[in-house]
């Protein structure tokens, strides 16, 4: 029973990381870019969703939703002006490129919000379910939920809709998609919008548990790349199965050496990747037609 | 009236002139056969057509539009398509997936509708169009059996159709075929032949097509051009072509060399 509780708070923690995975692996699958930045935009997002509401008096949802659409505008702007015009440049520029933002928008969030950290309230509160022995509060049950719907939500844009295809074919081979029409700039913009907005998301279900705080997401990153690579790095389902198994092993190792639940995370991926090298590695290749 | 002339076209790399000098006019609604020896320049005319090479000199007018001023991915939605002499398709997508890909331009829905997606009447109208075009397309070109399957897993011949296909659904007014009986054996290119005579009537399109096997080109093509070294050594219809001395000599007598030394 004991195990039983214990696995579920994993989940519940590994279904945040999922959320941060899911907007990495987007972006990375569909435009090459090992977005370092993800876990600012969050943080930026969840700021721009406590200012209105403590600032503006918007109702938690309200300012959820809104903080969304910001989002989904900040990460196209950083589409465009930074991670177009380094479309041809060498991958390791492109990652100084996102290493660059994220000290950026840490900054300037810094420097607009301050330093302390500060309560950020929960979607939902109400009394814990308890089915048997054990417990599930209604944090979890929503995050789960949230987590479980965007993976299925994308995971039907990728499949059926002609957005979604159109990405994975510039994730294939983008000069042979923008010969055929796709343009493809629109499409990379349009993902990172939608990684914004996953972002943004998982910024805000965290922050209750972080508390608000311009580096509320330093140990999340790790976490969310984790649990990305654990997937493979280039799959949805993947980042969700990954973040919910690295919450899951991660609370277990917690439970009995406390001290080596951050090592732990930093030895899977070091392992994964010895194991699955291609996870991180794929490169669009250019080709003559 | 020509829907598409180029006119003192050169393309270079580096000391290789690829196209020298082309003067080209292609007459609406015909079926208009580029072809030449090997390394003639041909497909790098259809790469200067898709923006994709950028001519050193010389000017592409398309439907009385200055083609060099658009970008390669907005060359699909002016009209023209194309297939790849090495098949372009995307192998992580399905055949059925790739006819998607190639009406991609048509769609104009931004971030939200996508985001969105299916859950907007504009959007699902769209996409639903787009489906039911794919497959008037797929069986209008014989391959709707082939629409879940992975393209690299089909015969060299499906495949060229499956691009044929892919350019077909984009509704262009000229579609560029880049060697499309590579891969037939003489029956399926027979077959194509009427396809690609029927597509011009039924889709009103326009056709330029790049091809070796001469009696394909000379029996469905009304006009022919003929390039050799990067020149247009002749143009005409295909009894001109082949009554033409300079392209005996430069074509048809490499033909003649290749079949001495056979
Ligand atoms: N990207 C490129 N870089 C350098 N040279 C090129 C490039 N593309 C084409 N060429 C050269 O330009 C010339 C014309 O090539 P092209 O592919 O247009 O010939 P082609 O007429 O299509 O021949 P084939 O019948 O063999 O397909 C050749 O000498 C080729 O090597
Ligand atoms: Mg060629």
């Amino acid at each position: 029973m004991i195990l039983a509780q214990q696995i579920i708070s994993g989940l519940a923690t590994g279904s945040l990381y999922a959320l941060a995975a899911l907007g990495l692996v987007l972006i990375f699958k569909t435009s090459d870019v090992v977005n370092f930045a993800q876990g600012e935009m969050a943080m930026f997002g969840t700021f721009i969703a406590f200012t209105l509401m403590m600032k503006g008096g918007v109702p938690y949802w309200g300012a959820f939703v809104l903080a969304l659409v910001f989002a989904a505008v900040f990460g196209m702007l950083i589409e465009r002006i930074v991670i177009r015009p380094l479309s041809t440049a060498p991958l390791i520029s492109v990652l100084i490129a996102t290493l660059g933002l994220l000290n950026i928008i840490n900054g300037v969030a810094g420097w607009i919000w301050g330093y302390d950290p500060k309560p950020f309230p929960t979607g939902i509160s109400g009394a814990p379910i308890r089915v048997g022995g054990l417990v599930f509060t209604l944090p979890t049950l929503l995050n789960l939920a949230v987590a479980l719907v965007l993976m299925l939500a994308f995971f039907a844009l990728f499949k059926y809709s002609l957005m979604g295809i159109a990405m994975r074919a510039v994730a294939e081979n983008r000069l042979a998609a923008r010969l055929v029409g796709v343009h493809t700039n629109r499409v990379l913009a349009i993902t990172w919008g939608l990684g914004g907005i996953l972002a943004a998301t998982a910024g805000i279900l965290i922050a209750p548990v972080t508390t608000l705080s311009i580096n509320m997401m330093a140990e999340m990153q790790v976490k969310a790349f984790t649990a990305g690579v654990l997937g493979g790095f280039t799959s949805l389902p993947g980042a969700v199965v990954g973040g919910l198994l690295l919450g899951v092993l991660e609370n277990l190792v917690g439970q009995f050496i406390p001290q080596l639940k951050t090592p732990f995370a930093f030895a899977l991926i070091v392992l994964v990747l010895i194991f699955r090298p291609a996870g991180l590695l794929g490169t669009v290749q250019r080709k003559k037609v | 009236m020509a829907i598409l002339e180029l006119s003192g076209v050169t393309v270079r790399f580096g000391g290789i002139v690829a196209v020298n000098q082309l003067d080209m006019k292609v007459e609406e609604g015909t079926i208009h056969g580029l072809i030449g020896p090997n390394g003639a320049g041909k497909s790098t005319v259809f790469n200067v057509l898709s923006r994709y090479y950028e001519p050193a000199e010389g000017t592409v007018t398309f439907d009385g539009r200055n083609l060099l001023q658009y970008q390669p991915s907005q060359v699909v939605g002016l009209g023209i398509a194309r297939t790849f002499q090495n098949v372009e398709l995307f192998r992580g997508l399905t055949v059925w997936e790739n006819l998607m890909v190639g009406q991609h331009h048509n769609i104009r829905y931004g971030m939200f509708a996508a985001a969105l997606g299916g859950l907007l009447p504009r959007v699902r109208q769209a996409e639903q169009e787009a489906r039911d075009r794919a497959m008037e397309v797929l069986e209008f070109l014989g391959i709707a059996a082939h629409r879940d399957a992975y393209p690299q897993f089909l015969p060299y011949g499906i495949q060229k159709r499956v691009e044929f296909a892919r350019a077909l659904v984009s509704r262009p007014r000229l579609i560029l075929l880049d060697e499309p009986a590579a891969g037939m054996n003489p029956s399926e290119t027979e077959e194509l032949a009427q396809l690609i005579k029927i597509m011009r009537d039924k889709y009103e399109t326009t056709v330029l097509l790049v091809e070796h096997d001469m009696s394909l080109v000379m029996s469905i093509c009304e006009r022919i051009t003929v390039m050799d070294f990067g020149r247009k050594i002749a143009d005409g219809t295909p009894a001109e072509v082949q009554a033409n001395p300079a392209v005996i000599k430069a074509y048809l007598g490499e033909e003649e060399v290749e079949a001495e030394h056979a």
